[in-house]
């Protein structure tokens, strides 16, 4: 099973935040590029306290534990979050910290590579609301790991957004994009 | 040659194995001759309880399916819904449908499933010997209420006919005995007209049957006849509780 | 063939209705309950009947009623479910009725808890229920084989006339992967002659599990016994990864197998030869082909996640003359890889 496309990610913040959402949109955008997935989301008394977290891998080929024990990429969006999941990251791995909501007094590690984002900043800017926080967050994750492209990303949310709220598409779309920019100006600085 | 009597159609040549005295095999016969006037004997599909009754098969000419204790109308649920086309009876008795499948009864009968139910009601359990059934009238003696059932210790008697009554989804049900030749005619016309329901569409149908058991009772034949009546009909009074008509569904 | 991603109860919930299930009685309990969501949406529209119980016992005896009829039955439940509906799994195995019946495991005993578990694997491989009979189970651990499965569960039912089972945690149901489905034009069942048609048709069919007449019982339950040795004949499954050349052989099924399988890369990737076997099918157990392993390979260890079940089979089958060593998880979180390399390093140190 040794894999040279190999990704494994934990998402992980309050419920309503679009936690679950995002890791579905990552899965289904690699599953448009023929890889294999899974998504483990967060179930039972886990939830309690409202917390919401999913697990999401990537690979070209079968996957063995869809719960990685050190996932090498995170998305964090609450203070608890941040508790639970911090010590558990990979050695030097990727951690994306929503900085709008999140105090940074608590991180202890100094080998993550460690991005704070101001992501509700971002999303007010893109459709006046705080709302598509998880997007802007996504955005940047796809685009610092390559994990998937871009392209696929915005293709998997036109095919599992409903008839219904197909006028949010554009702005998810945005905010996605938002999020991508803000680490390829990261990138240059 | 005038044919006064004959043997229904739908029964088989064989004797049954009742006990002499116990009223199973009359209520066999009233169900094989609505059988025989509605000509549903292909149609039919019997579901079985566990009591004496379970030889049912024996007996009916009919497809049979035997059901775990108490769970005929469970298992009728499922029969009815796989093959709505069947008519499908249950043929259950006192400890069967009102004991250990209360609920399966209560449910059953709410959901209004189009199925006929026959429950013979003896006050007893025959076939694992005489013990207190949950219509085994106060006072009364069995191997397991050997002081007489006392509501203290023991609940008071079910009345399952007035019981079913209540629930939205029946729409028929009656008690009925057969000590007297009136008794027995009301009998045939109650059975006749919960096969009419179903065969309408019109819901649960309940015929409750008040039953001899001489055996378990350790009486003589004629005297467990007496105690129906001097009993048992004080205590379960005969007649319909409800009669939907199809003006009422529609 | 669609490319679907699926829980893995939405996915077993599709192959059941592309089998052709045609009836399903449901009873709320966690964490089964988004199989019966499902199916109560989606059953109606190909014809299928879909009925809320009064309770697991009814249920049971629903499916049992449907069955006769000769359409294809299921239902599913979680642990204390379950041990209400062996009565009618019992039934249904006398009385030679085709069934298929899921548990997502929770924890007991009693009420337990709602996390992944397979405490249940004696209960589903030993009977359960009252009698001599065997009920086939298989244990998927992946959303593709929770597909799979399920049809492989309603073929097998029909070919022996028998309850089935599939037995799988929470933890797959949960999950969302990939799933190719294999029969989107749906399966065709065979008919079956033994059942109740629309109406009578010849001589009275009778289906029934008593019996008192002279040695009939004794001949059915040889009769339910031979179907159960042809079983093991033809219907053993199981997977065997990188277990040519192990020095250690890990042993699960589920999903603790699925993790087992990232371990071993793990132990290979620092220089340990593991491999890992999986039973599939629990009933029949693949007990030739464990043998076979067990002339190759001296170490085993089985994982579980519970105090240790299937590792009593191990045992029986393998010998007394090996290693075999166990590791159990008892609670409702699964061991990660990390965590089971450690104890695949531990067990070869000792």
């Amino acid at each position: 099973m040794s894999s040279k496309y190999y990704f494994d990610f934990v998402f992980s913040g309050f419920g309503g935040q679009g936690i679950l959402i995002a890791g579905n949109l990552l899965c289904y955008s690699a599953i448009l590029e023929n890889r294999e997935v899974t998504f483990f989301p967060s179930y039972g008394v886990e939830m309690r306290g409202g917390s919401a977290n999913c697990y999401v891998v990537l690979s070209d080929s079968q996957i063995g534990s869809p719960i990685p024990s050190h996932p090498m990429g995170s998305i964090i969006m609450s203070t608890p979050a941040l508790i639970r999941f911090l010590p558990i990251i990979k050695n030097n791995g990727l951690v994306l910290i929503n900085s709008d909501i999140i105090s940074t007094d608590d991180i202890n590690r100094k080998d993550l590579d460690i991005r704070l984002i101001p992501a509700n900043k971002l999303s007010i800017d893109v459709i006046g609301n705080e709302r598509l926080a998880n997007m802007v967050m996504l955005g940047y994750l796809v685009s610092a790991t390559k994990c998937v492209k871009i392209e696929s990303l915005v293709k998997s949310i036109k095919e599992v957004v409903s008839e219904k709220h197909k006028k949010l598409i554009p702005l998810n779309e945005k905010a996605i994009l938002a999020g991508a920019e803000l680490f390829e100006k990261d990138k240059r600085c | 040659m005038k044919v006064v009597y004959k043997k229904p159609e739908v029964l088989k040549n064989i004797n049954f194995h009742f006990c002499p005295g116990c009223q199973h095999g009359l209520v066999h016969k009233i169900i094989a001759e609505a059988i025989d006037n509605f000509g549903i004997k292909d149609r039919c599909l019997a579901v079985i309880g566990v009591g004496c009754g379970v030889f049912l098969y024996d007996y009916f000419d009919v497809d049979s399916l035997e059901a775990p204790h108490g769970r005929g109308l469970a298992v009728a649920t499922g029969v009815k819904r796989a093959r709505p086309e069947r008519i499908v009876f249950t043929y259950q008795g006192d400890g069967d449908l009102a004991a250990i499948g209360l609920a399966e009864t209560v449910h059953a009968a709410n959901r209004g499933e189009n199925v006929s139910v026959f429950f013979v009601n003896n006050t007893i359990y025959g076939m694992t010997g005489g013990q207190m059934a949950p219509t085994t009238l106060l006072g009364q003696i069995t191997t397991t209420s050997p002081y007489g059932r006392e509501f203290q210790r023991e609940g008071y008697p079910i009345r399952m006919a007035e019981m079913l009554a209540t629930l939205e989804g029946v729409a028929f049900s009656a008690r009925v005995a057969l000590c007297t030749p009136k008794q027995l005619m009301d009998a045939k016309k109650a059975v006749k007209k919960a096969f009419q329901m179903q065969i309408e569409g019109l819901g649960f149908s309940f015929v409750e049957i008040l039953s001899s058991c001489p055996t378990n009772w350790n009486m003589q034949s004629l005297d467990a006849i007496k105690r129906v009546e001097e009993e048992m009909i004080p205590f379960f009074p005969l007649g319909i509780y409800k009669e939907r008509r199809v003006s009422d569904v529609l | 063939m669609e490319k679907l991603f699926l829980r893995g109860s939405e996915s077993l919930a599709l192959g059941a209705i592309d089998a052709s299930l045609k009836f399903y009685a449901g009873y709320p309990i966690t964490p089964q309950n988004d199989i019966p969501e499902f199916l109560s949406k989606e059953l109606p529209k190909v014809g299928g009947k879909f009925v809320q119980a009064e309770s697991e016992v009814a249920k049971i005896n629903m499916l049992l009623g449907a069955s006769a009829c000769g359409i294809r039955v299921m239902t599913s439940s979680s642990s204390p479910g379950i041990s209400l509906m062996q009565e009618g799994i019992s039934y249904l195995a006398g009385s030679e009725l085709p069934a298929v019946i899921v548990n997502v495991m929770r924890w007991g005993p009693g009420l337990g808890g709602i996390g992944a578990s397979q405490g249940d694997y004696h209960q589903a491989t030993k009977g359960g229920g009252h009698g001599d009979y065997f009920v086939p189970v298989f244990a998927p651990y992946s959303a593709q084989e929770m597909y799979d499965l399920i049809i492989k569960a309603f073929d097998v039912a029909d070919e022996y006339r028998t309850p089935a089972m599939i037995l799988v945690d929470v933890m797959i149901s949960l999950m969302k992967e990939k799933v190719l489905r294999r029969y989107d034009k749906g399966i065709k069942v065979k008919e079956k002659k033994w059942a109740f048609g629309s109406k009578k048709e010849g001589d009275q069919k009778i289906i029934k599990s008593l019996y008192l007449k002279g040695n009939d019982l004794e001949r059915h339950n040889w009769k339910l016994y031979e179907k159960y040795q042809k079983m093991c004949q033809k219907e053993v499954l199981y997977e065997a990864y990188l277990c040519d050349d192990a020095e250690i052989i890990l042993i699960g099924f589920g999903m603790i197998a699925r993790i087992g399988k990232s371990a071993v890369d793990l132990a290979r990737e620092r220089g340990i030869k593991a491999g890992l076997f999986r039973p599939i099918s629990l009933i029949p157990f693949p007990e030739r082909e464990l043998e076979n392993l067990s002339t190759k390979c001296e170490n085993f260890l089985v994982v579980e996640m519970n105090t240790g079940q299937m590792v009593h089979d191990i045992k029986r089958v393998v010998g007394k003359d090996h290693n075999i060593g166990f590791y159990g998880k008892p609670s409702s979180y699964a061991p990660n890889p990390e965590e089971l390399y450690l104890k695949i390093k531990e067990y070869l140190e000792k």
